[in-house]
């Protein structure tokens, strides 16, 4: 592609989301590419009716913000006030997650406790973590140790049992040699 | 119990619809009316898509084209749609097109070209 963000005059929803759509409202229908190429720009046109038809009545309120109320009367002056039931549980749902954000941050506020000595007691838990990682990982390797030991020795004892019958042979044949 | 209650996986992108809706230089702020338009974006490509689906298979054909967009026609609530059909008909169709109205988007037939 030869633009990375494309021309302001092209926007429009993504194909990838129009095609989705599309399959999950028609599963068991073939659309040709035409049509689905219809259907997004049928996505913007119907985004710039509502925008501006919103931004009228936001206008005559006299306000200088478009509220969701003012798209809900956007969409019954339309006519597609059979949306409006459901539009209303989105706005609803978005109001108790912004208010449960809110109330989360208050929350962390009103313990009292300034920024910086929270930043200080997480650095403190940090290096105790790291402290405490690293004694792990020194016992660990102390055991491996041993265990090696023990490996060794066990190997060293196994050896030397079965080189003590060899040398028992062989040690005649030294004492000869020395002597 | 909810009778059909359907989760879409789809959420289209908050931020793009805000650009497209500020294109319009008239349009000013908005901030929390965004979800909301998403919502009645995602109904109306319901209603359309299965009205249009209707007379898909009215027309005894498996595959959707944009002939079958004549629920634009048909439907007052969809006649900001008009121009846009139009345009698209006049794509994939060379021939015979000649702003002349609802008869129009009938004739569209998908000819093989030569």
């Amino acid at each position: 592609m030869a633009s990375s963000s494309g021309n302001d005059d092209d926007l429009t929803i993504p194909r990838a989301a129009i095609n989705k759509m599309i399959k999950e409202t028609l599963p068991n229908v073939r659309v040709a590419n035409d049509a689905r190429e219809l259907v997004v720009n049928c996505c913007t046109e119907f985004i710039h009716l509502i925008s501006s038809e919103a931004n009228e009545i936001c206008n005559k309120s006299e306000k200088k913000t478009i509220s969701p109320e003012h798209v809900i009367n956007a969409l019954e002056s339309l006519g597609f006030g059979s949306y409006i039931a459901e539009v209303k549980d989105v706005l609803q749902e978005c109001k108790t997650v912004a208010l449960k954000r809110r109330k989360a941050s208050s929350r962390l506020e009103n313990l009292g406790i300034p920024e910086e000595e929270l930043l200080r007691q997480q650095q403190e838990l940090f290096a105790k973590a790291r402290q405490q990682q690293a004694e792990l990982a020194q016992q660990e390797w102390l055991q491996m140790q041993q265990a090696a030991q023990q490996a060794q020795l066990a190997a060293a004892a196994a050896a030397s049992a079965s080189a003590g019958q060899q040398a028992g042979s062989s040690q005649d044949e030294d004492e000869e040699d020395d002597m | 119990m909810p009778g059909q209650k359907r989760k879409y996986n789809v959420r289209f992108p908050p931020g793009r619809i805000k650009k497209i809706m500020q294109k319009d230089t008239e349009v000013g702020r908005m901030a929390t009316a965004v979800p909301v338009i998403i919502k009645a974006l995602e109904m109306f490509l319901i209603s359309f898509l299965t009205k249009t689906s209707l007379i898909t298979h009215s027309k005894n054909s498996r595959v959707m084209s944009v002939n079958h967009k004549q629920c634009i026609e048909s439907e007052k609530l969809f006649d900001f749609l008009k121009d846009l059909a139009v345009q698209a008909c006049g794509a994939s169709t060379q021939k015979e097109v000649k702003a002349k109205g609802e008869s129009e988007l009938v004739i569209c037939l998908e000819t093989p070209s030569p």
